[in-house]
């Protein structure tokens, strides 16, 4: 594949339908907007440079593990032996429902708050896992690629992590369906 | 040949446990689902529990990230830009 045509028509196949998926993994990742943005255009960068080398089986997965590999060496020149940091630089989140009556809403706003609070204090390694599939939509498959761990790792993270959530959820005022 | 009764169809509530939020996450073969679904229909304590999952995913995808056509826009330019690129001057 050394045509530019080919290379750019392969790049565009594999590539552009996964934009989506990158951005929002990348900003599980980084909790940031703005670095989210610059870590898909590296992560872009990168793809293309190796596009002639994949094989076109599993471009989600081949893009993910770009992706992942490039933050951890974003991580590394920038802040040696520090975990990411959080900085709050998150989208202001809409209304938790915006077909529902006004007490419906109040309910779920406060249960956002909750859960919201309880997924806060998680370790990091739970809260990225729950980000990636209740979030992002990813499977526990695609979970466990991008984060490099096997896919009962990612079930237990999770398991454990929404565990606890429950336990503060249950533990409040917030009515949930059957749950009072 | 017997016919099983909805009671024998019927999953344990720690097994359910254990296979609930794989259930919840779409990640379990047919069959497993339906058992589950039986049970969930039949128990109230581990339906309750489901709705409990239930809630708090739903909590979170509400906190879906901002990809909107404005974003989605400028990603997909900044690729073609790429595409268009020499790799060796990158």
């Amino acid at each position: 594949m050394t045509v530019p045509s080919e290379r750019r028509e392969a790049f565009e196949r594999y590539v552009l339908p996964e934009l989506e998926t990158m951005f929002r993994v990348a900003l599980a990742m980084t909790r940031n907007r703005a670095e989210a943005e610059d870590l898909v255009q590296d992560t872009l960068l990168r793809a293309f440079q190796a596009i002639e080398r994949f094989d076109g089986r599993h471009p989600r997965a081949w893009l993910l593990t770009i992706l992942r590999n490039t933050q951890i060496n974003r991580h590394r020149r920038r802040r040696p032996g520090l975990l990411r940091d959080w900085d709050g630089d998150q989208r202001a989140r809409e209304p938790a429902s915006t077909d529902s009556g006004p007490e419906e809403t109040v309910m779920a706003t406060m249960l956002d708050f909750v859960v919201e609070a309880a997924f806060s204090a998680l370790p990091d390694h739970q809260q990225i896992v729950i980000w990636l599939v209740d979030v992002d939509g990813l499977s526990y498959r695609e979970a466990a690629e991008v984060l490099a761990v096997p896919i009962g790792t990612v079930m237990s993270r999770l398991h454990r992590g929404r565990k606890r959530i429950m336990h503060q959820l249950v533990g409040s005022e917030v009515a949930t369906g059957r749950i009072s | 040949m017997r016919f099983r009764s909805r009671r024998e169809l019927n999953m344990s509530c720690l097994r359910v446990i254990r296979v609930l939020q794989a259930y919840l996450d779409g990640e379990v073969d047919e069959s497993t689902a339906r058992l589950v679904s039986v049970h969930l229909a039949d128990c109230g304590r581990c339906g309750m529990r489901a709705d409990t999952y239930r809630a708090i995913k739903a909590a979170m995808a509400r906190r879906g990230p901002g990809w909107d056509d404005d974003t989605c826009q400028r990603f997909e330019r900044f690729a073609r830009q790429v595409a268009r690129s020499d790799p060796d001057r990158i």
